[in-house]
């Protein structure tokens, strides 16, 4: 079985984030990259599928140099080569251009399924997986819990809303995003580690892969991306300091007496 | 008659998801701001008449039913295609969404078949110079980007569950039910439904819960549970948890609060060692009094608390379980 | 030939002669690209592995490092990082590895002790001095963790002065006959391989120090209790004895008689390895202490904004940065090869080990209250970090050495008191090994050429405290001659000037090295960081510099006599 992981590299969760003056984004100087949580359940759930039925991994990834860390460490876990498309100009909010940036290089792969993580911890948009397996015309299953494959086709587990699951049956090749939290995420070793060095790192160019400039132009699109900055807090918070007993006391008194809560 | 603002409600054996009116409340604010805009409810799927019929109530000008044995039970497959026709036919401004697990689901795949983008996920909007522009969180919830639609639409958008409330549901229109020409000959769907089911027994209701205590991580050993339950008793609340505390096991499934689990809005919700991942805030916003305790000062929990204790919970805790004592 | 045989070029020795060996600490050393990729990876993966799996207030409560800890580490493969690959190891070079062992102390310093004896001088004399057969014995199973390692040299009568131990080998046809006792062994409790040093007869019929393999399954092999200690509560330290042990001939490592030279090399690497450990232990605290300084308000201000808590935080960053400059210029020179190191890795040992230690109380100052708790962590790294100053070489004997052995070759210079210092030397058992050691004909001068510009003043200074150092350890021969080895007030300074001329040394050539390379304002914070360093260090060297002539040494020695004559204080205002 031959899966394609897609693997965004994010700021690391907890991040001190800068946002730039002319709002457009926050400074990425300082920062320092993770592998996307979800896309590093998706990368663990597709060497378990390897592990059990054999077949490789290959690691898909867009984005400027900095990425080739989290590419080494997937690599690192135990898988067999990597694809990463290194251009920061096209690294967009768009989840479109992604999408078909990430659908471009998969054709000539013929993966029998591809992971993607549910959504990414900076942009959110929770839409790339989806959008990708519309543009490769694969059937796709979201948040999914568990994977059996069978013969030709993939049963899997999705999870629905408070505390609901559906299970579904997937003729492959299909596209899955997966969900955190679905198995236990393993540790690189140094004997992965040094094995990585051999294994492949494809670096196609745009050409390479057919499309041009203006494919992944963002301004073809009607969402137009206007700024961000921090957000406003809405609530009045008060906080109580002291020692535990006066805490206590005040807090106790607010919800007495300001919140009326009994 | 044509429709400016269609909402797709999202329903399960003829029941409403309880986030689809918060869907509507967007499109009536939207349909205001733009001028009085006439709004269509979207239902589908199979023998949900009495859906439709009910949600003529609902506030809306027009419900829209489209039936197929095709859309009986939900596909990505279905409901896109389902929806595409009918979004071509009725050629709305805007298509609105509850950003729901079934929504992240198969809305991008929809948008994509239409080749036009979905603005996921939205927390608000306003107006500006008579357009609206929208607002997403990023980088999970630390950080709020605005966004525009331009031209002439369908603009596909979803707004966060809990982004409106339905209480300020305007119940003043009510439209009538239309039956929605679908043709699904020609679509094959490749995703076979094989069960839907409780993955926990949900034994408790929270969302009935006047007062809640919600642990998180924080409490950083199951042991610690029992200090936990203590303050539960005192103030007769109900005990939940973030999905972490869930996915390790310390607390059943069915007590889980946020956008996997329940979704709760008491008078009091008591949040210990939660940092406030969007994911749970938004199962739990919409409460009366929150309160938080908390190590960490830049816990997103915070932002929303009424209360706040940055601190150690383990001293806190005892503290405040004495004081409710008396 | 191993380190100590071969003539080999030292920066410090080189400094006491007011020479600039500038050839061997510049350009700064930098890994190999494709290694520093490796060992980010590395890094990612431990700290992945401990933010999920290790608990320091669990271990320092139960004074255990959960079984699982181990063997997870064992699998990623850590425990033989610096073994090389032909014996299961990854052959991580020096720099590498001591970058690790950082990271391994500011997760938690039972670990890093625990870790550091095993790889850092466990099994070290295995891999400088090991046969072909011993390493292919032992090497395997001490890389994958399966088994652990120790280092064996401390007796009750013989700790410092590490050259008075009592237990014995002899020999006894084709093996050994082994009887003594060691304290103080870390891993003493459940290493399987133990690296000991005993007391063998020569032909001359002379007792020399020789280093055995031992392993815990030899008949007469005993551990034992657990020693109650102040901190690093998770890690093993037991006492362990020899009770007519039968050790193969086989075992001996490296020369017969040569065990003590085995020893000091492998503590050269241990001090480094510790000395790394201590910078992951002051970064650790320092950010603690800032996030803590930035969330703490009072007078309605963070308490971040007040300048005596700036001053706190200030002296660790400045801290962290020279001591970063030193453990890596050093493990960069180890890497290279041909230097000698020995008086670079004490200078480390002995500036960490106090770095940490102030970290640690402005860290508890800062913190206030809760730093005194239990709750927090601070009590807890203050109780781990304080063996620092005692093992591996108490800072004490460890400036006497820096001093001594940094003379010894600066004697021979003088020629005048360059005998006369080679026997006393022998006085101070540590030392005597070292004197094999040759000055190289360095590529030398005074000066401190081809340095950046924005580096002039730093390097005024510097060469005009080097030609200081030499002319105080010039004064100080000619004043106590043989004696010098005795005046260890003197020697205490000529110490720290060592230590803070060679901070400034591997400070300058860091930042020389990253001004060259390119943007000078990405350099912005470590410019700042080295240049306060050598503003703090040469006021320090002058002062030191002045005391050597100029000082209340006497008084010293009379107040030290009359407390010792009256058995302590022994006076009473009142009565």
């Amino acid at each position: 079985m031959k899966i394609i992981v897609c693997l965004k590299q994010v700021p690391v969760k907890d991040s001190l984030l800068k946002i730039k003056d002319d709002e457009t984004w926050v400074h990425e100087d300082d920062l320092s990259y993770e592998i996307n949580e979800s896309d590093h359940y998706a990368l663990e759930t597709a060497l378990r599928l390897k592990e059990e039925h054999g077949g490789e991994v290959v690691i898909l990834t867009m984005g400027a140099d900095r990425v080739r860390e989290a590419i080494k460490q997937g690599l690192a876990k135990g898988a067999e080569r990597a694809i990463h498309i290194n251009n920061e100009s096209f690294t967009t909010i768009d989840s479109n251009i992604n999408a078909k940036i990430l659908a471009a290089a998969i054709k000539t792969e013929q993966p029998d399924l591809i992971l993607t993580g549910l959504q990414t911890d900076d942009y959110g948009s929770a839409q790339t997986g989806v959008i990708l397996a519309e543009y490769l015309g694969l059937p796709h299953a979201g948040i999914v819990m568990e994977i059996q494959k069978q013969e030709g086709s993939i049963k899997v587990k999705r999870e629905l809303e408070s505390g609901w699951f559906q299970s579904v049956e997937l003729p492959m090749p299909a596209l899955l995003t997966i969900q955190s939290g679905i198995n236990q995420l393993r540790y690189a070793t140094i004997k992965g580690i040094m094995m990585a060095k051999k294994k492949e790192i494809k670096q196609p160019t745009l050409s390479d892969l057919g499309l041009s400039e203006s494919d992944v132009a963002p301004g073809s699109s009607s969402l137009k991306f206007q700024k961000i900055y921090v957000p406003k807090k809405t609530k009045q918070t008060q906080f109580f300091e002291g020692d535990p007993k006066d805490i206590a006391s005040q807090l106790v008194d607010k919800l007495r007496n300001e919140a009326k809560v009994f | 008659m044509s429709l400016d603002i269609l909402v797709v409600a999202e329903q399960r054996d003829g029941e409403l998801n309880r986030s689809t009116l918060e869907a509507v409340v967007a499109a009536q604010n939207l349909g205001k701001d733009l001028g009085g805009k006439e709004i269509g409810l979207l239902v589908l799927g199979q023998n949900v008449s009495d859906l439709a019929s009910e949600l003529t109530s609902k506030g809306v000008n027009e419900v829209l039913l489209a039936e197929h044995d095709k859309i009986a039970d939900y596909t990505p497959g279905g409901y896109a295609a389902a929806v595409k026709q009918i979004v071509e036919n009725e050629n709305p401004t805007y298509v609105l969404f509850s950003h729901t697990y079934m929504v992240r689901d198969y809305a991008p795949k929809l948008t994509t078949s239409m080749q036009k983008p979905l603005l996921s996920d939205c927390v608000r909007y306003v107006m500006d110079g008579g357009n609206p522009v929208f607002t997403r969180q990023v980088f999970q919830g630390k950080v709020d980007a605005d966004f525009v639609l331009e031209g002439d639409g369908p603009h596909f958008v979803s707004f966060q569950v809990g982004a409106f409330n339905a209480d300020n549901l305007d119940t003043g229109t009510s439209g009538s039910v239309r039956n929605a020409d679908i043709s699904m000959d020609d679509v094959e769907i490749r995703t076979k439904v094989l069960e839907i089911f409780e993955g926990v027994k949900q034994e408790v209701d929270l969302s009935k819960a006047e007062r809640i205590v919600s642990v998180g991580r924080g409490i950083k050993k199951e042991e610690n549970l029992e200090l936990m339950r203590d303050l539960a008793g005192v103030l007769d609340a109900e005990i939940s948890a973030s999905r972490p505390v869930c996915d390790d096991g310390w607390l059943p499934l069915d007590r889980q609060v946020g956008s996997s689990g329940q979704t709760v809005s008491p008078k009091l919700y008591f949040a210990v060692g939660i940092s406030g991942a969007i994911q749970h805030i938004v199962g739990m916003k919409n409460s009366g009094a929150i309160v938080a305790i908390n190590k960490d000062p830049h816990a997103p929990i915070f932002d929303i608390a009424d209360y706040a204790v940055v601190g150690d919970l383990f001293e806190v805790i005892p503290a405040v379980i004495a004081e409710l004592k008396g | 030939m191993t380190q100590s045989e071969r003539e080999s070029k030292s920066f410090c020795k080189a400094m006491f002669a007011g020479n600039i060996a500038q050839d061997v600490i510049s350009p700064f050393p930098e890994m190999d690209a494709e290694e520093k990729e490796n060992l980010n990876l590395i890094l990612t993966s431990l700290r992945q592995f401990a933010k999920d799996n290790v608990d320091s207030a669990e271990i320092d409560r139960s004074g255990e490092i959960p079984k699982e800890v181990l063997e997870g580490m064992a699998e990623m493969g850590l425990f033989g990082m610096s073994i090389p690959e032909a014996y299961g190891g990854y052959g991580f070079s020096v720099t590498a590895y001591n970058r690790v062992f950082e990271e391994v102390a500011a997760i938690d310093a039972s670990l890093a002790v625990t870790f550091g004896a095993h790889q850092s001088i466990g099994l070290k004399a295995l891999i400088l001095h090991g046969t072909e057969e011993q390493k292919k014995k032992f090497l395997p199973q001490l890389a994958s963790g399966e088994k652990f390692a120790a280092f064996a040299l401390t007796e009750p009568g013989a700790g410092s002065d590490a050259a008075g131990i009592k237990t014995t080998a002899v020999k006894n046809g084709d093996h050994y006959i082994l009887n003594g006792n060691k304290i103080w062994i870390t891993n003493g409790g459940f290493a399987h391989f133990f690296t000991v040093f005993a007391k063998t007869e020569m032909e001359n019929g002379e007792q020399k120090i020789t280093a055995f393999a031992v392993t815990r399954d030899m008949e007469g092999f005993s551990s034992g209790k657990e020693e109650e200690k102040l901190g690093i509560h998770g890690s093993s330290t037991t006492e362990i004895n020899f009770d007519n042990i039968k050790v193969p001939a086989e075992n001996v490592i490296g020369p017969l008689g040569k065990g003590f030279k085995v020893a000091m090399e492998v503590l050269n690497s241990g001090r480094l390895g510790l000395a790394a450990g201590c910078l992951g232990g002051v970064k650790k605290l320092l950010q603690m202490s800032a996030e803590h300084a930035k969330n703490r308000q009072q007078f309605n201000t963070p308490i971040a904004k007040f300048e005596m808590i700036q001053e706190k935080i200030t002296a660790m960053a400045v801290d962290a940065f020279a001591l970063e400059s030193m453990v890596y210029m050093t493990t960069g020179l180890v890497d290279r090869g041909d230097v000698d190191y020995s008086i670079e890795s004490a200078v480390c040992k002995v500036y960490a080990s106090e770095a940490i230690w102030r970290a640690i109380d402005h860290g508890m100052q800062v913190a206030g209250g809760i730093g005194y708790s239990k709750e927090y962590s601070y009590e807890r790294a203050l109780r781990d970090a304080r063996i620092n100053l005692i093992f591996e070489g108490a800072n004490e004997i460890l400036r006497s050495f820096i001093a001594l052995s940094g003379m010894q070759e600066h004697g021979e210079y003088l020629k005048t008191v360059g005998k006369a210092l080679k026997n006393p030397l022998s006085e101070l058992g540590v030392i005597t090994d070292f004197a094999i050691h040759r000055i190289k004909s360095y590529v030398s001068s005074d000066r401190f050429d081809d340095v950046h510009d924005s580096l002039s003043s730093e390097v005024g200074k510097y060469e005009e405290y080097v030609k200081e150092l030499h002319s105080c350890v010039e004064k100080a021969l000619t004043k106590y001659r043989k004696d010098i080895i005795h005046q260890g007030f003197i020697l205490e300074r000529i110490a720290d000037m060592t230590i803070d001329l060679f901070g400034m040394a591997a400070v300058i050539s860091r930042l020389d090295g990253m001004l060259k390379a390119g943007n000078p304002t990405k350099v912005k914070r470590e410019l700042t960081l080295g240049k306060l360093f050598c503003e703090e260090a040469w006021r320090r060297i002058r002062r030191n510099s002045r005391q050597v002539t100029n000082n209340a040494d006497n008084l010293r020695r009379e107040v030290a006599n009359d407390v010792y004559e009256f058995n302590g204080y022994n006076l009473d205002l009142m009565g």
